[in-house]
């Protein structure tokens, strides 16, 4: 699948984290994307619109990342999350993935490490 | 990472004001260090040996090094020692704010002299990390004795990130303990488990929108939701990479909160609040710790 086809969904409580993944994903060519400011809103932006890859933060209000990770990969075991989190404990990192993500990303966000998981998943422009 | 400290204590010491160290601090990029300050900071010239080359230069079409070995103040040996030696940043600032007429070399040496006694500051490579964990246990001794241990390797984390993400050209005032405090545009994340830090960044609208433009680096004109997400980035971001140091060296896991915003809001603490302001060219970043 290209890229550009691909839904990709945006869980972060930071409008600017938020935008500042966008920026860097849309310099690669993707464009369809869905934002959810907690973990709720990003089940159920999940469940509507089924998207191809999932950028989750940990630390958010209402429902945090882990628990969003749960429920994301109870809708669909095949869901392709990946963290992105200011916290990358080796705890946390093990918690994640036990819960079914497939990457982690500490913040400050680095452009180059985005676009290798884009990468290893989507055709480019 | 120690200019920072040294414009405290130049501050604390009232030998020069806010904005003469501000000045400096701007003018530190297009300026370099001059042999006679190395050789002052060095202990091979003293100040009043110094300023008799430069008299002599004011009609004496030659190099400082050059008359200082005519002197008979530097061998040749001690100036290309001089000339190849690694040295602290700080210089740079006393020696600006001696061009300026701020400072004379006289003063600037017994600061020198002072400034590193007093914060114990050793001259050998690879002690950065001790001296830079003493400057903040000295920085914070002036509001308190009694400062948690895990609260001065938050703070050394602080000005490493602020070094980071911001920029390395603030100063930090000195820190003072409130039991209240009203906050203009501020930020706040608390973490807990072991033990509990709530984390505050506090700034008026104009600086706001000043640190976004120069932490998101994009030009923000005014205060939007970007801005007032930037200071809870970086309080995030601070408090996220606090979590995975304690957790790597001392296996301690805390727990991260969501950052809030709490404008124009009173904060109480029947505990400590301290309130550390980081002085930038651009503003005061007012950064407050329950703990």
């Amino acid at each position: 699948m290209k890229l550009e086809d691909a839904k990709i969904l945006i869980g972060d409580d930071s409008i600017l984290a938020r935008k500042q993944l966008k920026d860097i994903i849309s310099a690669l060519g993707g464009n369809n994307f869905l934002e959810a400011s907690n973990g709720q809103e990003a089940i159920n932006l999940y469940k509507e619109n089924s998207p191809e890859i999932v950028f989750l933060d940990i630390v958010m209000p209402v429902k945090d990342g882990n628990s969003a990770i749960s429920e994301i990969m109870q809708l669909n075991p095949e869901a392709d999350i990946v963290v992105v989190s200011s916290v990358g404990t080796q705890m946390q990192l093990k918690q994640a993935i036990q819960l079914g993500a497939k990457d982690f990303v500490q913040k400050p966000l680095n452009s180059k490490q985005i676009e290798s998981i884009l990468k290893s998943r989507f055709e480019g422009r | 990472m120690f200019s920072q400290f040294f414009g405290n204590f130049l501050l604390s010491k009232g030998v020069v004001t806010t904005e003469q160290l501000l000045h400096a601090i701007k003018e530190q990029h297009s300026r370099h260090l001059k042999v006679g300050t190395l050789a002052i900071h060095s202990g091979y010239m003293t100040a009043s040996e110094v300023d008799t080359i430069v008299i002599r230069q004011t009609h004496e079409d030659k190099r400082f090094g050059e008359i200082a070995i005519e002197e008979g103040y530097l061998t040749e040996e001690q100036l290309m020692a001089l000339l190849q030696a690694q040295t602290p940043d700080y210089l740079l600032i006393g020696q600006i704010l001696v061009d300026e007429g701020v400072l004379n070399n006289t003063q600037l040496e017994e600061l020198i002299a002072a400034y590193q006694r007093e914060n114990q500051l050793s001259e050998l490579e690879g002690e950065q990390k001790d001296n830079l964990d003493y400057l903040v246990r000295n920085l914070m001794l002036l509001s308190t004795s009694e400062l948690p241990e895990y609260l001065i390797k938050y703070l050394t984390l602080l000005f490493n990130n602020l070094v980071r993400f911001v920029g390395e050209d603030f100063t930090p005032l000195n820190p003072t303990l409130y039991s209240e405090y009203v906050t203009d545009h501020c930020s706040a994340q608390t973490i807990d488990g072991d033990f509990q830090i709530v984390s505050y960044i506090d700034v008026t609208e104009e600086t706001a929108i000043a640190f976004a433009s120069r932490y998101v680096g994009e030009d923000f004109t005014e205060f939007d939701e970007y801005v007032q997400a930037s200071s809870e980035d970086f309080l995030n971001l601070h408090n996220g990479l606090f979590n995975v140091n304690v957790s790597n060296e001392d296996s301690v896991e805390l727990h991260l909160n969501a950052p809030v915003s709490m404008a124009n809001t009173m904060i109480s603490s029947t505990e400590k609040l301290v309130h550390l302001p980081i002085l930038y060219p651009f503003g005061i970043l007012n950064f407050l710790f329950k703990v």
